[in-house]
């Protein structure tokens, strides 16, 4: 059963494809775009200002002010989220560590009210974060190695062409998701829709 | 793009059962801030 979708829309001004690059380097294989995916350039660190929407059923919104830093290093990512407003949520931070030699990723969640942190363990990933429609599991990279992929037939999303990257875990690999379908934009590597299934 | 950057300027999660939507909205994002290793540390997560 699906129970999943993200969707992402880019600010793509302009990028070139006049690499003269040969036919074969235009079709890579599964595992080189989920590589790609996962490898695709983001700088060294990022700032980020950004307003979370929680939308019912019904459409009622709610939102959410955060700050999100990230830092990359050549063994590490880090990345910080503190939310800002409303009162309700102001101070609540969540910190997430990737090792990137052990694939090993830790996150830690604070909460003013309780003047503490507390480490997310294995299995809390299924659970929300934070009342929203992302779990914690959602928000941590997935080690390369964990899943086995294959391409379907390429796509086109909001008029970009795109691969279709099928993700399945593998047998010892610890995830809520039976089946992740990516559109995976050809030119930045970006996934501009996700499907994740748990059945 | 943004300082060269591909960059995700909305992420919408939907829950299909439930139909409870969540989005992300960026409004301001900047990279290569050169951002020091001692912001990303529980000690900090609680300051």
């Amino acid at each position: 059963m699906k129970i999943h979708r993200l969707l992402s829309w880019l600010i793509v001004l302009s990028l070139s494809l006049v690499f003269g690059v040969s036919a074969e380097e235009l079709s890579p294989d599964a595992d080189e775009v989920a590589r790609r995916v996962y490898d695709r350039d983001v700088g060294r660190d990022m700032h980020l200002l950004g307003t979370m929407e929680l939308i019912s059923a019904g459409g009622q919104k709610r939102e959410r002010e955060y700050t999100t830093l990230r830092l990359d290093t050549a063994e590490e990512r880090k990345v910080k989220i503190r939310f800002t407003a409303p009162a309700d949520i102001e101070g609540t931070g969540f910190l997430v560590v990737e090792n990137l030699d052990s694939a090993e990723t830790e996150q830690h969640l604070y909460l003013p009210a309780l003047k503490r942190t507390r480490r997310i363990v294995a299995s809390q990933q299924g659970r929300s974060f934070v009342n929203s429609d992302f779990t914690y599991e959602d928000m941590r990279r997935q080690p390369l190695k964990n899943w086995t992929y294959q391409l379907d037939e390429d796509t086109a999303y909001l008029g970009r062409p795109c691969y279709v990257l099928v993700s399945e875990p593998k047998p010892t690999t610890d995830t809520q998701y039976t089946r992740i379908v990516s559109q995976v934009d050809k030119e930045t590597f970006i996934a501009l829709q996700i499907d994740f299934y748990d059945q | 793009m943004v300082d060269g950057i591909a960059t995700e300027m909305a992420v919408r999660m939907e829950d299909l059962l439930s139909n409870h939507v969540t989005r992300l909205l960026t409004r301001q994002v900047r990279y290569n801030n050169d951002l020091s290793a001692v912001l990303f540390t529980t000690r900090a997560l609680e300051q």
